[in-house]
């Protein structure tokens, strides 16, 4: 059969060099150990450089804190990296007073951050000499609803291939609607290419961590790719399979998270989201 | 004291029961590490989850010893106004030893109120034993987040009294950000099927504060392949929040005369990197 294809600037496999797009871990929130709820830890990544506050309770039960302005990347940017700066103690006007500038910060030792995945890792800390080490995750409070119209879908590229001739790069974006009940998720996107549609529907489970999202379940595509050889009915594709979005953020914007999937045939990874439409 | 400590550790129960389905998000991201900048020494970590704020308030007590307070479910009466909450004063184990949640101990010691004037401009009013505090804080800033890259979205937007007479619009396709010192331009390819296919480039001037970013000065045109006429004005993009999926913000314009655009810009990263072709070697 002589199939006419046709591929728009909305829905493209790209047969063009490509490599991994580079990551950069959201680790902002506030984190803790939910065994020993009552002292944690606030992160704030701004770009290559880490602000940490940790609050605990010095030897006399009062609570103190102690900070590490600039916590460092020391390994590649993943979701699994490890990070560490000088940690201080400081002294200050007391709240109730005028605040002057008589702040005074004492380095005390280190801090040091090892996530294990981008929801959870082992804070080692040292004050005067005395080592602590911990097990921390995010803390929920929350879970916002990613509910709403979009403009969006995924970009990704395809690898591990039956057929060679799938490999290589991505894209479906089109009209996007997201429905969120009691932690299961709905994604359908669809778009008009050429007169002829594409959909796909991704349905499964949410989980959240701290600000995060975690979304797990199965897709499902039926693909656009032309018309038969008389030029008379559509031909698609079907692809199903399996998915995770990983560290979504759902903001006021929209929403955007890590897309890594499967399908009879290929893996995928990359990106999934949606700007709000008005 | 246990109705407190059950308040304050109000995520234990939440996270051990599943958290709390909320409606969706239309609130700027208030998480961020904030401050007084004329003040350095003090600050408070806000983190938002939806519409509940958990404030960590660290500062020093009389014997300008570090201290730290919580107000741990902070919320807008009827969804709208500042986020209150109380504030509670926490003892417990030496961090030095093994920590036992059971000698947590909880007292509330007034209350803590933040009334956002601004996504990046707050008033932080906080009240312990009586003595009440009122403080300008602002979203600290080290690091201007790495916008710069390629991502797969586009511009969305109502529109008022524009000569479409449509009362909307929508850019979708390809977006490229690039930046040269606080100069941001935002090359966007649209495609066929949503909207006229064209292209449009933005320029304007970046500004930070904290995790979040703005553009403003920005001015903008649009050619359409298969139009004659182009289209252009200014614009500001603000509160952009950019994260290793991508980036969106708020995005209004005047086309000039009456004619308002109001609605988001944004996009999730390319999901790969087209890399330049290989340079055969001359033939001999």
């Amino acid at each position: 059969m002589k199939i006419k294809i046709l591929f728009g600037g909305l829905l493209s496999a790209l047969a063009l060099p490509w490599q991994a797009a580079a990551a950069n871990t959201e680790y902002s929130d506030l984190w803790w150990n939910p065994n020993e709820s009552g002292w944690g830890v606030g992160l704030q990544r701004q770009d290559d450089v880490i602000f940490l506050t940790l609050f605990v309770y010095g030897a006399n039960g009062n609570s103190t804190w102690f900070v590490s302005p600039n916590v460092q990347l020391l390994t590649t940017d993943s979701p699994s990296s490890t990070w560490e700066g000088p940690l201080y103690r400081a002294t200050g006007p007391g709240f109730a007073a005028q605040f002057d500038q008589t702040v005074q910060a004492t380095e005390t030792g280190s801090a040091r951050l090892q996530f294990t995945s981008g929801e959870s890792g082992t804070f080692t800390y040292t004050v005067d000499g005395v080592q602590v080490v911990k097990q921390i995750s995010r803390m929920t409070l929350r879970q916002p609803s990613a509910a709403g119209s979009y403009h969006g879908g995924f970009s990704t590229k395809i690898e591990q291939c039956g057929d060679v001739r799938r490999i290589g790069a991505y894209d479906f974006l089109g009209s996007m609607t997201v429905t969120q009940t009691d932690g299961a998720i709905r994604i359908a996107v669809s778009t008009v290419v050429d007169g002829g549609v594409s959909s796909c529907t991704f349905t499964g489970n949410t989980r959240q961590a701290g600000r995060l999202g975690f979304w797990a379940g199965a897709f499902n595509c039926s693909i656009y790719i032309g018309l038969d050889e008389r030029g008379e009915n559509p031909v698609r594709i079907l692809r199903h399979g399996t998915f995770t979005a990983d560290r979504v953020a759902v903001t006021q914007s929209g929403f955007r998270g890590v897309l890594t999937a499967a399908d009879q045939d290929c893996s995928f990874s990359g990106y999934v989201g949606g700007t709000r439409t008005p | 004291m246990k109705r407190a400590l059950a308040r304050v550790l109000l995520a234990t129960a939440l996270a051990t029961s599943g958290a709390a389905q909320a409606n969706s998000s239309t609130l700027p991201d208030y998480s961020d590490l904030w401050w007084n900048a004329s003040e350095s020494g003090w600050g408070a970590h806000v983190t938002l989850q939806d519409d509940v704020i958990f404030l960590v308030l660290f500062v020093y007590d009389a014997q300008r010893q570090p201290r730290f307070f919580v107000a741990s479910d902070m919320r807008r009466a009827q969804g709208a106004g500042p986020f209150t909450g109380e504030l509670y004063s926490t003892t417990g184990p030496a961090f030095a030893g093994a920590f036992n949640p059971a000698g947590v101990a909880v007292r509330t010691v007034g209350g803590a109120s933040l009334s956002f004037a601004t996504p990046g401009a707050a008033t932080l009013t906080y009240s312990v034993d009586g003595v009440t505090v009122n403080k300008s804080i602002t979203r600290q800033s080290w690091r201007i987040p790495d916008l710069n890259g390629e991502y797969k979205g586009g511009l969305f937007a109502s529109t008022v009294n524009c000569p479409s007479g449509l009362p909307s619009l929508g850019y979708p396709g390809s977006v490229k950000i690039s930046r040269s010192g606080d100069l941001v331009t935002i090359d966007s390819t649209f495609s066929p099927g949503f909207a006229e296919a064209g292209t449009c480039r933005m320029v304007g001037r970046l500004s930070q504060l904290g995790t979040v970013v703005s553009i403003t000065e920005g001015t903008y045109g649009c050619e359409f392949f298969n139009e004659p006429n182009s289209v252009s004005g200014t614009f500001t993009l603000t509160a952009i929040e950019a994260n290793e999926s991508g980036f969106g913000g708020r995005y209004t314009a005047n086309q000039g005369g009456q004619c308002t655009h109001t609605g988001y810009l944004g996009g999730m990263r390319r999901g790969y990197n087209i890399l330049p072709p290989v340079e055969e070697p001359p033939a001999e």
